[in-house]
């Protein structure tokens, strides 16, 4: 009977702690959102053909993919040509839209709508008229750039009980490269170069690896395992050094950081820098105009 | 030889080289040679009856062409024929030659459609007085070598009339010999051929090498180095490289004369590195001089009038080309032709002093405009000319209004007094009030004092409004008979993108477009009225302290202009307030109307009566 009630327990255990250590092996650890490169996403779900004095409905959802939220959020219908096109609002302000978090997992999104109608085009306009145009989605956000990194001022690799750099033949000059940090400004490269006397100089990328344009970057806070490090852009733009402008051409730039590490032995310690970025996003878009003939044909048929 | 060029071997086999005729004495002094030829010198041609003809004919042609006196040829061609016929066909088919020679000179010169009357008795007279000669001088029967005399002399009157550029007589209107045959014709003295082929045959040498290498070197400069058919993959030129040749042949510009001038300066490293450029440019010369001296300008020591003609002429048509350039738009076309009727109904030939000569209109007026038309026609003989009487549907009226998008008018034109002999008929429709609408794309953008910012943006506008250069000018539906083109921005206006911080120039041509169809021409007769009605809505004004023609934007009747593009005003404009303060770039079409009369001419040659006397 023993025997019975031992094999019973112990199926009974295994039933019971599989499914346990199962779930457990299967349950994701928390995402990070502020990893890789992400951009706003707009899905565009308005007419992209349209007839003559008909309405016409612009309907689009954007949705903040990035895992920073985004504030003055403005999105604009450029270059429609006025002539066959009246639009009478053009630009609608979204305020701010949340990022992906824990909470909300998809980032917050918006449902906008322009409404507007097609003029009468020439008489015996034959073809259809191809109007190009654009959607900018206009917003500032921030980035955080936090890894967590060797830094000291050891010679030559040699061991000192602290931690290990990056494999290197100048083990005082780390170069670690990076993907994104969740949004489509990111730091791509840091270089480290540990002084001897407790000093470190920090040498970053930045780069705009979105589909848009970057606009003004400033550099809101920056500090090496607590302690404030002194950081300017290499091309500055105006008076302060803490800001640089990209342009249309302009996808990367330097900044360099002194920083203070203290102490004689390597350290893993974290770096905190946070930038704060204007963007704008074009997506070109075509609306075709048809004429009336062929409406009332396409009508009949 | 003779057989490749020769359609009748036989006679002109036979006819070459033999006997001379004892009743033209004066023609064998020179010439003695051919009854009993010499062995020919290695390197010599000198004594080829060919020889003689392709130096007198190349040059006559060229000094004629030089002088602008193609007239002058013609007569000389005559003297040609004849000397072919003693000289290289020992006086076969002389006398018809003769004969045509004096008809010609008479007659021909003034309306050489006559010949069809004329051809069959010249033909007898020169057959009799052949065979009469034969008969005197015992050399045979009356009919000896008759065919020989009519074929050889009916071959020396097709090369007279194609040389002297009758060529669309002998065709008629009725079959189209493309034009790039009919332009190298005109430029091809065939006497001096006929002379080269005849040197090759007698007398091939070093002389007669050379002069062929020259002869085949003419031809390929006409052929291919007619500008723009040498890039291309086929030797057949476009229809506006027709137009280009065409034109420069009507103003007496020998394109192979232009061609190699342009070559050689090219290859002597002379001003034009491009052939085409240096082509265009030799031609407009003469063609400014030919309007100055039509002016009846000449240059004096006090006064250089056709230097300075000449440098007016060249500066305006510049400004004509950098100017307003057009383009086809996507709407249908307003389209009328003239269209013969079937070749049964027209009386090409009649014996009625005022028969019917009917012709049919075909509108194509796809935007239903009411197009009011009114028909005339007349018949042209030398100077005389007879008024032609219309009528339409039977009625007698000139006039119909047409609003269907299709439509075939028939007219009838009935002589107002009796005609006879030979006429060309002359038809004309005029067209009230054509509306054609223009169109011009703008895109302006704020004000940016960033000068790279601004070409970004100018680039990322250009990229995604104007991707192609017809994106920028002026459009109007393609086949309309005319159009306006405008244009408005920096500079001169050309640049489609426009900062919106800055006063714009505004100008506007008119442009003759009509497609003639064959015998036809076009021309507009007058303007009625235009109007930027595009612009001077978006809240444009002209800024009258700045130089330009106040009615640029809206005007009323303006003289028809006299090329075929011409630039007709233009002024400044103050760009709207609310267009001041965008913050994005705006893009906009601005539409332009323009009304005009237009007439379309439409000839038909060679309508015959022949009346019968009772």
């Amino acid at each position: 009977m023993k025997k019975y009630l031992f094999i019973l327990f112990l199926v009974t255990s295994i039933f019971l702690v599989l499914p346990i250590t199962g779930c457990e092996s299967q349950v994701p650890g928390p995402e990070n959102y502020k990893a890789g490169v992400k951009e706003v996403e707009v899905d565009f779900r308005g007419d992209y053909t349209a007839y003559q004095n008909k309405p016409l409905t612009l309907n689009m959802i954007v949705q903040n993919d990035l895992g920073y939220s985004i504030d003055n959020v403005k999105v604009s219908v450029v270059g429609l040509d006025e002539r066959y096109v009246s639009l009478p609002q053009h630009t609608e302000n979204l305020g701010s839209l949340e990022g992906r978090d824990i909470v909300n997992e998809k980032g917050e999104l918006h449902f906008l709508e322009f409404i507007g109608s097609i003029n009468d085009l020439s008489r015996g306009t034959t073809e259809d008229i191809s109007d190009e145009y654009l959607i900018y989605v206009d917003y500032l956000s921030s980035m955080e750039f936090s890894p967590t990194v060797c830094v000291g001022p050891s010679l030559y690799g040699i061991e000192d009980g602290g931690c290990k750099g990056t494999q290197s033949k100048d083990p005082r000059n780390q170069k670690l490269p990076f993907t994104g940090q969740g949004a489509p400004l990111a730091v791509t490269q840091l270089e480290i170069v540990s002084g001897s006397t407790g000093t470190a100089q920090l040498r970053l990328l930045l780069s705009n690896r979105g589909k848009g344009e970057v606009g003004k970057v400033t550099l809101g806070s920056s500090m090496l395992g607590g302690r404030d490090m002194n950081c300017e852009f290499v091309e500055y733009s105006g008076s302060n050094k803490k800001e640089f402008t990209f342009s249309a051409k302009t996808k990367q730039t330097e900044m360099l950081c002194d920083a203070v590490i203290g102490g004689s032995t390597t350290i893993q310690t974290v770096i905190w820098m946070e930038f704060l970025y204007d963007y704008r996003l074009k997506l070109p878009q075509k609306l075709t105009i048809r004429g009336k003939s062929r409406t009332d044909s396409q009508l009949i048929s | 030889m003779a057989s490749t060029i020769f359609k009748s071997k036989q006679y002109f086999m036979r006819s070459f080289r033999g006997s001379f005729s004892p009743f033209l004495p004066f023609f064998q002094i020179g010439f003695k040679g051919h009854e009993e030829p010499e062995e020919p010198a290695e390197g010599s041609s000198s004594k080829s009856g060919g020889l003689p003809l392709f130096i007198i004919a190349a040059s006559v042609f060229l000094f004629t062409q030089l002088f602008g006196v193609p007239s002058w040829y013609a007569y000389a061609s005559l003297a040609f024929m004849i000397y072919s016929s003693i000289a290289l066909f020992d006086n076969k088919g002389l006398y018809l030659v003769i004969i045509f020679s004096i008809w010609y000179l008479f007659l021909g010169a003034y309306d050489f459609s006559t010949i069809k009357s004329y051809l069959i008795p010249i033909a007898l007279a020169a057959a009799i007085i052949h065979g009469i000669v034969v008969k005197v001088s015992g050399k045979g029967s009356f009919v000896h070598e008759a065919e020989g005399e009519l074929a050889v002399g009916a071959f020396h009157i097709l090369i007279f009339t194609i040389d002297v550029g009758l060529i669309s007589w002998i065709i008629g209107d009725h079959f189209l010999l493309p034009d790039v045959v009919r332009l190298i014709l005109a430029w091809v003295p065939l006497w001096a051929y006929v002379g080269l082929f005849v040197m090759l045959k007698e007398r091939p040498g070093k002389v007669t090498t050379a002069l062929t290498f020259v002869g085949i070197a003419y031809l390929i400069a006409i052929i291919t180095l007619i500008p723009g058919t040498v890039e291309a993959s086929t030797f057949i030129p476009g229809q506006e490289e027709l137009a280009q040749i065409k034109e420069r042949s009507q103003i007496g510009v020998n394109p192979a004369l232009v061609n190699l001038k342009c070559t050689w300066l090219q290859v002597t490293g002379g001003l034009d590195a491009n052939i085409q450029a240096c082509v265009t440019r030799e031609t407009d010369k003469v063609r400014y001089t030919k309007i100055c001296k039509d002016k009846g300008l000449k240059n004096t020591r006090e006064d250089p009038a056709l230097d300075n003609c000449i440098k007016d002429e060249e500066r305006k048509d510049k400004e004509d080309r950098a100017s307003i350039e057009g383009a086809a738009s996507s709407i249908e076309s307003t389209e009328v032709h003239f269209k013969a009727v079937a070749k049964e109904d027209f009386p090409f030939r009649s014996i009625a002093a005022r028969d019917i000569y009917p012709i049919t209109l075909d509108i194509q007026n796809p935007r239903r405009e009411n197009l009011r038309i009114e028909v005339a026609c007349q018949f042209m003989q030398s100077k005389e000319v007879i008024a032609g009487e219309v009528s339409i549907k039977g009625e007698r009226k000139n006039q119909a209004t047409v609003s269907d998008p299709q439509q075939q008018l028939t007219f009838e034109c009935i002589p107002s007094s009796d005609l006879n002999g030979a006429y060309d008929l002359e038809y004309t429709a005029t067209l009230f009030n054509v509306k054609t609408p223009s169109s011009l794309k703008r895109a302006f953008i704020p004000a940016l004092d960033d000068y790279l910012a601004r070409e970004e943006l100018e680039k990322e506008v250009k990229s995604v409004e104007f991707p192609s250069k017809i994106d920028g000018v002026s459009q109007a539906p393609e086949k309309d008979f005319a159009r306006i083109n405008f244009k408005f921005g920096l500079g001169d206006g050309t640049n489609p993108i426009v900062p919106v911080n800055e006063d714009v120039r505004f100008s506007f041509s008119v442009e003759n477009q009509f497609r003639a169809a064959s015998g036809e021409s076009g021309k507009i007769l007058r303007i009625n009225s235009y109007s930027f009605d595009g612009i001077l809505a978006r809240g444009f004004v002209i800024d009258a302290s700045k130089t330009g023609n106040p009615d640029c934007l809206v005007g009323g009747e303006t003289p028809a202009p006299s090329s075929k593009t011409t630039k007709l005003k233009s002024c400044w404009l103050r760009i709207p307030a609310d267009l001041k303060n965008i913050d994005e770039f705006k893009v906009r079409t601005f539409d332009a109307s323009f009304d005009y009369d237009y007439q379309i001419t439409h000839k038909t040659r060679n309508v015959r009566v022949e009346r019968i006397v009772p």
